[in-house]
């Protein structure tokens, strides 16, 4: 186990490296120089000089790199061009609505998805099957902000149950649940569906296994075979769907954001971008990453307990 | 007995499909509308008469506020609704498709050689595994924070977002293939490795890599209406799915067809393609199968 770990802890710190590589690369492809856009409209040549100077942007790519990866050991993003705050300080406000989103959306698609795909698995074939599978077919194919916006005519705006944005509590509180509510329905929608579609079809590859007609055969009821065999089995492929889906309702947040007027860091990032922030947008693009190959090694290592297999290969 | 071509076969299969060929004439009559918008649209999409703003359209036909002739109404600056969803279709499909196309040259070629070099797989890999740590359209959207907002960045940046998953899967097919022993056999005839890549290793992986693009364009057709939603993928006033969405905001509580109607187009085309990538796989490739 020890080995197993080690070797998933090196690998995230080569996919670390990379990604940070592309996101600082990133900013050279930029047109236009970022010490212009940082000294503001009204900046002469002499200020301008003094802030290519400021930002270290004339030196060697190589050496900026290496400051850019020191800073963010040291837990400096950078500054914001715009409010010249500390880029970290603008995130961490705004990180809680983030989180708060894509986790109420997980539990939503948790809740949802999986019990509808196993019980899809169950009755196969049957009226019931070919409905769930046509609804998670659906539940692909919708645009989340368009969903959302559907939504807030319906719920929000005829029927006045929902608010229709913002988010300042946590959705564990009664104000904070219906604040909640279709911001995560609609961002969830999609990671729902594929759970359905995945739970489904690895709950039927299991039913087929062996040990599973051995478990009839002995004559347990079909409810223990399901409840106590089957299901952890078959929730294998839907835990290594959860970690990517998690980086999904990450990315996914940021439109469901705009869409539900939530402060989180989403809008924070499309805002940076619309204002040529540059700085602002590594950083959060930085952050958004790293949580998700967080997410992904926490999902990994919890596989590797749940199947031993995985740490054999 | 004449021998049938695998694909005949397998299109023979997908026409005994209901759903499917339902699917697949929805996206040739979609095709059709958006090539020769000009023929099916009596009006320019960009053309605004604030007179006419916000019309409904045949729902509330028989009422004075409906006009004749801009049958899903107008917009809120008096444009036709119609011809904007036929002209903003030619958008979407037409980077749905160029996206696809573009990721999955790049993507084969990548999955390629990391399936059959084992040199190479490890390097070639690895570089996709970062490009993988951008969840979402993450990446899609630095490309085009970077680039500019027009609608050609925005093809690349969804091109470039393709690669990882196309070369991912590719080679997972080749790395089966590269152990029949068909290659063996025609390895040990001396053949050449390009000669080997691409009669023998590329054609078996055909039908793998026509149900990931089929399914690639709905995500695409979807991603570049989520930029177009974040004014980041087509800038207005071209007529884009995903933009009119954006620009009804506004408008969003006394017309909410400007909504829906936009989002139905999307829906209906996603849905196709993804209904006949999934029953493409159950045909060709049962093994992608989640």
């Amino acid at each position: 186990m020890k080995k197993y770990i080690t070797k998933r802890l090196i690998m995230m710190v080569i996919l670390l490296l990379g990604m940070t590589f592309i996101v600082f690369s990133s900013l050279y492809l930029a047109p236009g120089d970022p010490a212009e856009i940082a000294a503001g409209a009204s900046a002469t040549e002499s200020d301008i000089a003094a802030m290519r100077e400021y930002l270290g942007l004339n030196r060697p790519f190589i050496v900026q790199y290496g400051t850019y990866l020191i800073n963010l050991l040291h837990g400096d993003l950078g500054t914001s061009f715009i409010t010249r705050q500390p880029i970290l300080d603008e995130l961490l406000i705004r990180l809680p609505n983030t989180l708060n989103l894509a986790i109420s959306s997980m539990i939503f698609a948790c809740v949802i998805g999986i019990p509808l795909g196993v019980i899809a698995a169950i009755k196969k074939d049957s009226l019931l099957d070919n409905i769930l599978t046509t609804i998670s077919l659906l539940g692909i194919s919708v645009p989340n902000f368009w969903l959302g916006s559907i939504l807030i005519i319906v719920f929000c705006v005829n029927l006045r149950i929902f608010p229709t944005g913002g988010m300042t509590e946590p959705f564990w509180t009664a104000k904070g649940f219906m604040q909640a509510f279709l911001p995560s329905l609609s961002l969830g929608m999609q990671v729902a569906a594929s759970f359905m579609r995945i739970g489904r079809s690895s709950m039927l590859d299991v039913l087929q296994s062996d040990y599973i007609r051995t478990a009839r055969s002995k004559g347990l009821k079909e409810k223990t075979v399901i409840a106590i065999h089957a299901l952890k089995n078959a929730m294998i492929p839907i835990l290594t769907q959860m970690g990517t889906s998690f980086g999904g309702l990450l990315g996914g947040a940021m439109v469901t954001e705009q869409v539900f007027a939530i402060n989180g860091i989403g809008s924070y990032l499309i805002n940076a971008i619309n204002q040529r922030n540059y700085a602002a947008v590594q950083s959060t693009v930085f952050v958004i990453a790293f949580m998700f190959v967080v997410v992904n090694l926490i999902v990994d290592l919890l596989y590797s307990v749940i199947d031993p297999r995985i740490r054999y290969e | 007995m004449k021998r049938m071509n695998p694909f005949t076969v397998a299109f023979r299969k997908l026409f005994k499909n209901k759903l499917a060929t339902i699917c697949f004439f929805l996206i040739i009559i979609e095709l059709i509308l958006v090539i020769f918008a000009p023929l099916f649209a009596q009006y320019d999409p960009l053309e605004m008469n604030t007179a006419l703003r916000l019309r409904p359209g045949f729902w509330a036909m028989g009422s004075e506020e409906y006009l004749p002739g801009h049958w899903l109404g107008t917009d809120e600056l008096g444009r036709d609704v119609w011809s904007r969803i036929l002209y903003g279709g030619r958008i979407s499909l037409a980077v749905g498709f160029t996206s696809t196309i573009i990721g999955l040259v790049f993507g084969t070629f990548f999955g390629l050689m990391a399936g059959y070099y084992k040199k190479l797989d490890n390097l070639i890999m690895r570089i996709m595994d970062i490009m993988f740590t951008f969840p979402g359209i993450l990446l899609a959207l630095l490309i085009v924070a970077m680039l500019g907002v027009n609608v050609f960045n925005a093809t690349m940046a969804i091109s470039i977002w393709s690669i990882p998953s196309f070369a991912r899967m590719i080679r997972g097919r080749v790395l089966q293939i590269k152990e029949e022993e068909y290659i063996t056999a025609i390895r040990s005839l001396g053949a050449k490795d390009w000669w080997i890549l691409t009669k023998h290793v590329l054609v078996n992986a055909l039908p793998t890599i026509i149900v990931i693009a089929t399914m690639r364009i709905a995500s695409s057709i979807l991603s570049i209406a989520t930029l177009s939603y974040l004014g980041l993928g087509v800038p207005q006033p071209t007529p884009e799915w995903g933009g009119m969405i954006s620009t009804a905001k506004g408008v969003m509580y006394d017309a909410g067809y400007l909504i829906v109607i936009p989002g139905i187009a999307v829906v209906i085309t996603v849905i196709c393609f993804n209904i006949l990538g999934d029953k493409l796989r159950d045909i060709l490739d049962p093994s992608l199968k989640d």
